[in-house]
């Protein structure tokens, strides 16, 4: 039986907001650090299920996610990984109408993007942040509904940082208007 | 002495035994049988509940485990999450910035 539910999870197509990471393959080997985090329906139905242990809050944002991947690979110098590869699955991935960019930035030598992806029916249903920096690669692809202002509030708590979001929607406000890239 | 002897005598002499008493040993023996089978069936099930309450209890042991672990994945997914965010609004903030779009609530706010 669980052998059968194994197969139907590998043979379970990618879901939109599931982004394709195949550009990372090979990388690991190149890194001086790096960890991955992939936690599936099973994990998060887990984290869900024994609220209790995990506490009510973490437990609680775990509700609307479906799937949690992270990826993080540091390097020893710059120019071990191909910015150009980066670059492309952000232009594909900024291309799908489906993906709204949050937050932008364009910087020397890599970029951060921040984005969030909308169901049909205009909810919420997938979170992706892409950060190449000349020494560090970084990419979260979370699918399902990350609720920022209950991650904010677990600011302070499991060692995740405050996150002052309004704080920061306001300045980009107070900073007028401008040109996209 | 003939008192002795005679008494000796009476004492072993052959008795018939009680009418019944054959009959009585094999139902005491067949019922001390049907005890017996009855008490290795209670064995039986006691072990078998052990065995299953043992069971359940790895299961969700190991299944408590592996939430806590999930947990605490998650916690680092959140950490780096938040960490990511908190990094990009410091960026934003920053006078050097020099591209950052804003989208949130379907409504776009383009800047320098």
């Amino acid at each position: 039986m669980k052998s059968l539910y194994l197969l139907a999870v590998l043979a379970w197509p990618l879901a939109a907001q599931e982004v394709d990471l195949s550009f990372l393959k090979g990388l690991e080997s190149k890194a001086r650090e790096s960890s991955n985090i992939d936690l599936g329906p099973e994990q998060m139905g887990l984290i869900k299920g024994f609220s209790g242990l995990v506490g009510g809050d973490l437990s609680d944002l775990a509700t609307g996610l479906r799937r949690v991947k992270v990826h993080t690979l540091e390097f020893d110098k710059d120019g071990m990984y191909n910015l150009a590869e980066a670059e492309n699955v952000r232009t594909k991935i900024k291309a799908d109408p489906k993906w709204l960019s949050l937050i932008s930035i364009k910087e020397k030598g890599g970029f951060t993007e921040i984005l969030t992806h909308r169901a049909p029916n205009g909810d919420v249903d997938g979170f992706l942040i892409l950060t190449a920096e000349p020494r560090e690669l970084t990419v979260v692809n979370i699918v399902g509904i990350l609720d920022l202002k209950k991650l904010a509030r677990l600011g302070g708590n499991f060692g995740i940082p405050r996150i002052e979001l309004e704080k920061a929607k306001d300045k980009l406000k107070d900073k007028g208007n401008g040109k996209d890239e | 002495m003939q008192d002795i002897e005679v008494r000796l005598r009476a004492a072993l002499r052959r008795k018939d035994a009680p009418a019944g008493l054959a009959s009585r040993i094999i139902a005491q023996a067949e019922g001390r049988r049907r005890w017996s089978l009855a008490h290795w069936v209670a064995v039986a099930a006691a072990v078998a509940l052990m065995a299953s309450l043992a069971w359940q209890y790895q299961s969700e042991r190991e299944r408590r485990l592996q939430a806590e672990d999930s947990a605490r994945q998650l916690e680092l997914a959140l950490r780096m999450v938040a960490e990511r965010l908190t990094k990009a609004e410091r960026q934003v903030r920053a006078p050097e910035t020099r591209v950052i779009r804003l989208q949130a609530d379907g409504q776009q706010e383009n800047m320098q």
